[in-house]
């Protein structure tokens, strides 16, 4: 819409890169005082994220990282999204799996890594397993409650009407389920890709978190501040140009 | 037996019975209208025979055969709500096009009616227009195209143009009487308003009672499409509520509150 280029909403972009600018300031300056080298400054790094990205390494492992990102996110979102509306829908196996449930949602990430690795073996299976368990609680339980929201007024139409089971999905049932899957998919994205490393880190020789594993080993700061800085920013990336795109979508109607 | 045949014998919530004894009978192309105290189960019944109830005690026929599937809704039949209940994500077209969808998943060579329909009830420029950029009148009649796309044999009404302003109602009612003249549905149509009623319906059938039950089946003199604020319809109101001074709370006569059928003449 031509609204979102008008003087007024160019603001807030302005705001966002000015504490940008600031957080690398200060950043900058703590740097420069102290001295040391386990705090490179901003230059130091951007340094080695060039030296990385030349040389191939960089781009190599953060493929690899961003494909278990992505097929741990995908299971998680998929399995997760069809419980949760089940248990959203059916009152008695929700009462059945709540428990299983709350227990699901407190184990922590550590020992489902663990546990993966032990009885799945050292492999991509295990790890991407791991990582897609530890997620699928939090999916089951902001999905059910949208299951749980669905307006019975709207399922009626499609009874009335004979509604094909697969058209009332899509354009009856999920739509009203599409503001809970978001936000789903936003914690995830932000969940998946840092237990995606400590999952590299314990058990796996390639990915972004195996390489700041063997940076930590070598004390070379920069080059795990410049890993960091490169697959956040490809987060952000992900954020900016599919999460945020397809939300405005998805919730275009509401304007 | 030719046309729809309810026969209700016991309708429960909850353990208490809401819908009585109940028999009403309907021959193709009639328009009934359904009159009670809210609360009456007018939209239970009506509910009933749409199929998105089935727990219930009695038979709805037509033709003598079981009017619908267990837990299914009967085909080429069509509904307005109290509210539009339109999918507020879904285009004016596509919402009447969701009702299309069986068929034109089953029927090769199905050649949707939804555009044809909504420049008929005067939405042709709004075909690609959301919900909530449509006036609550433009919504109804978003509805009222829905529910005749499926060329409906039965049409199920209740209370659709209900808080509308009266302009806005009159189209609307005129729009019914239009579609219907020339597809000519069996028409079940809930209200609490007695003049709608007797303005749109050849029949007007009175519900009241805990459970409920018919307590009087009206013929409705003159033809249908009569203004709501006309003498005509005001006349027939007083000579009917001069009759049975308490009809729309749900009583008939203090006497005998069980009668039913007046004749004709």
């Amino acid at each position: 819409m031509a609204r979102g280029r008008s003087p007024v909403n160019r603001r807030p972009a302005l705001v966002r890169a000015g504490s940008f600018a600031g957080l690398v300031l200060v950043w900058q300056i703590i740097a420069l005082v102290a001295r040391s080298d386990v705090l490179p400054g901003p230059l130091a790094v951007l340094e080695a994220l060039f030296a990385h990205t030349l040389s191939g390494e960089l781009p190599y492992h953060l493929t690899i990282t961003l494909a278990r990102v992505g097929v741990a996110f995908m299971l998680a979102m998929a399995i997760g999204t069809a419980v949760g509306i089940v248990l959203g829908r059916y009152r008695q196996l929700d009462l059945v799996f709540d428990g299983a449930l709350v227990l699901g949602l407190n184990i922590p990430a550590l020992v489902t890594i663990i546990l993966c690795y032990v009885w799945f073996g050292l492999n991509d299976v295990a790890a991407v397993l791991a990582v897609a368990l530890n997620k699928i609680p939090t999916v089951v339980v902001m999905v059910r409650e949208g299951a749980r929201a669905v307006d019975p007024k709207l399922l009626a139409v499609a009874q009335a009407y004979r509604v094909p089971r697969m058209v009332s999905l899509r354009q009856v049932f999920l739509p009203q389920l599409y503001p809970y899957l978001m936000g789903a998919a936003r914690s995830g994205l932000a969940l998946i890709w840092k237990i995606v490393l400590v999952v590299e880190l314990l058990g796996r020789s390639n990915g972004v978190g195996f390489q700041l594993h063997v940076y930590y080993q070598f004390f070379d700061i920069s080059s795990i501040l410049a890993y960091t800085l490169a697959f956040a920013g490809v987060v952000l990336l992900i954020e900016a140009c599919v999460m945020r795109p397809l939300e405005n979508r998805l919730s275009r109607w509401r304007a | 037996m030719s046309g729809l045949h309810i026969h209700i014998r016991e309708k429960r919530f909850d353990g208490a019975a809401v819908l009585g004894e109940c028999c009403i009978e309907a021959a193709p192309g009639e328009f009934i209208a359904l009159v009670g105290p809210s609360g009456a189960g007018k939209s239970t019944l009506l509910s009933l025979v749409a199929g998105l109830d089935d727990d219930y005690d009695g038979d709805i026929t037509w033709n003598g055969r079981p009017l619908s599937a267990p837990g299914q809704s009967p085909a080429h039949m069509g509904m307005m709500f109290q509210e539009p209940r339109l999918m507020p994500w879904l285009s004016a077209l596509d919402n009447v096009k969701l009702a299309e969808a069986e068929r034109s998943a089953h029927e090769p060579g199905y050649r949707s009616r939804a555009a044809g329909l909504l420049e008929e009830v005067g939405l042709g420029e709004a075909l690609h227009v959301w919900p909530n950029h449509l006036s609550g009148g433009m919504q109804r009649r978003v509805a009222l195209a829905r529910a005749f796309v499926v060329e409906p044999q039965l049409l199920l009404m209740d209370e659709p143009f209900v808080s509308l302003d009266m302009p806005t109602g009159n189209r609307l009612r005129r729009s019914l009487l239009q579609l219907c003249e020339r597809q000519r549905p069996l028409v079940l149509f809930v209200t609490h308003d007695l003049r709608e009623a007797l303005a749109l319906a050849d029949r007007v059938v009175f519900l009241g009672g805990t459970p409920a039950r018919v307590l009087l089946d009206h013929p409705v003199e003159g033809a249908r499409g009569k203004d709501l604020e006309s003498a005509e319809v005001a006349a027939a109101q007083q000579a009917l509520l001069a009759r049975h001074p308490r009809l729309l709370s749900g009583i008939l006569d203090p006497g005998q509150p069980l009668a039913t059928h007046e004749d004709t003449a």
